[in-house]
């Protein structure tokens, strides 16, 4: 059984669905020491099963949701970018989590800038935000080389989170 | 996008693909203290991340868990199905009702049917339940269903008691 997610190639990365052999890479991010605080979870593979079910859920049942990202030439597993919508978030959330070992090569700028072109071109979304713990630095430089601006704060599951609104899909072109 | 789950009708249920909706009733089972034997309590946020989980699972495994509907009103009154995150030993069987939905034999009629299309769709010979010591409500229901103990595992941190289920031939037999 295969849910119909879309495929989507970068100059340097491929994002398509989930496998269950990228449980494995993607549970890095779960024993990483900096990382947990941000994701909500912790623990290595069970998390990383769980959390990677429930992305592949995300898109039946939303229709759209985060893909797992790879390197286009060796197709290392790269980490988990897209569209993240619980039911009890505010807004429609773009979101990034790279792998420890892949971090600082801009892989999550330029999967992010894929990802809201598919939003904004093929779902039709007009608006963006990524929600970033005060203290997650790398990923507040992130979401400021995609053009993203600070609109207030918002409480998330009873953290503080900062609001980084993304430019339109006009100002995005 | 829509997954092919298929649907099951016993003489009181339906068991179903999950809706993004049914995530507000299932909340009721997790905020009941129960839900200790099934991951943890939680609110909204929390049924909706498991019910995308578990729609996850038969986007990655083909198949996963029902949502069971009262077949007379169509209401939610929990879900029941198989469950095989990465960390698990055995194709488990698992069953969960709303608080105020239990003690009519809803668990054991649901789980008869998920346990009959299993051995008749999926390649498997035996099925498990893993218990916590302290659900007894559940272990009344493994013993109608036919099963035996069979040792005791730890799984996520925490002693489960092991039931068998009857194999195939000796449930038709």
């Amino acid at each position: 059984m295969t849910s119909a997610v879309p495929t989507i190639e970068t100059e340097r990365l491929r994002l398509r669905g989930w496998r269950n052999e990228d449980v494995e890479p993607f549970a890095a991010l779960f024993q990483d020491e900096d990382t947990p605080r941000f994701l909500g979870g912790s623990g290595s593979y069970p998390q990383a099963w769980r959390t990677a079910a429930t992305e592949a859920g995300h898109w039946v049942l939303r229709g759209y949701g985060a893909w797992a990202v790879e390197q286009r030439e060796s197709h290392a597993f790269v980490g988990c970018v897209g569209i993240w919508h619980p039911g009890e978030w505010p807004e429609q959330e773009l979101s990034w989590h790279v792998v420890p070992s892949r971090r600082s090569h801009g892989f999550a700028t330029e999967a992010a800038i894929a990802s809201r072109k598919y939003a904004y071109d093929t779902l039709g979304m007009t608006t963006l935000v990524s929600y970033i713990a005060p203290e997650n630095a790398p990923s507040i430089r992130v979401a400021e080389r995609l053009g993203c601006k600070r609109d207030g704060e918002v409480d998330l599951s009873g953290k503080t989170r900062l609001v980084f609104r993304h430019p339109s899909p006009q100002a995005a072109q | 996008m829509t997954l092919p789950v298929p649907q099951l009708e016993t003489e009181r249920l339906r068991l179903r693909g999950w809706y993004q909706a049914d995530a507000v009733p299932l909340t009721k089972i997790f905020e009941h203290e129960s839900a200790r034997f099934i991951g943890g309590q939680g609110n909204y946020a929390k049924a909706w991340r498991v019910m995308a989980m578990h729609v996850g699972q038969w986007a990655i495994h083909g198949y996963g868990t029902w949502a069971v509907e009262d077949k007379d009103t169509s209401e939610l009154i929990g879900f029941c199905g198989l469950w095989h995150p990465g960390d698990w030993p055995e194709l488990e069987l698992g069953w969960s009702l709303m608080p105020d939905r239990r003690g009519h034999g809803f668990a054991t009629e649901a789980a008869i049917a998920c346990r009959a299309w299993t051995y008749d769709q999926l390649e498997t010979s035996t099925l498990v339940s893993y218990i916590d010591p302290a659900n007894a409500p559940s272990m009344r229901v493994a013993e109608r269903l036919g099963c035996v103990r069979d040792g005791e595992v730890q799984l996520s941190g925490s002693v489960s008691i092991v039931f068998r289920h009857p194999s195939p031939g000796a449930i038709s037999s």
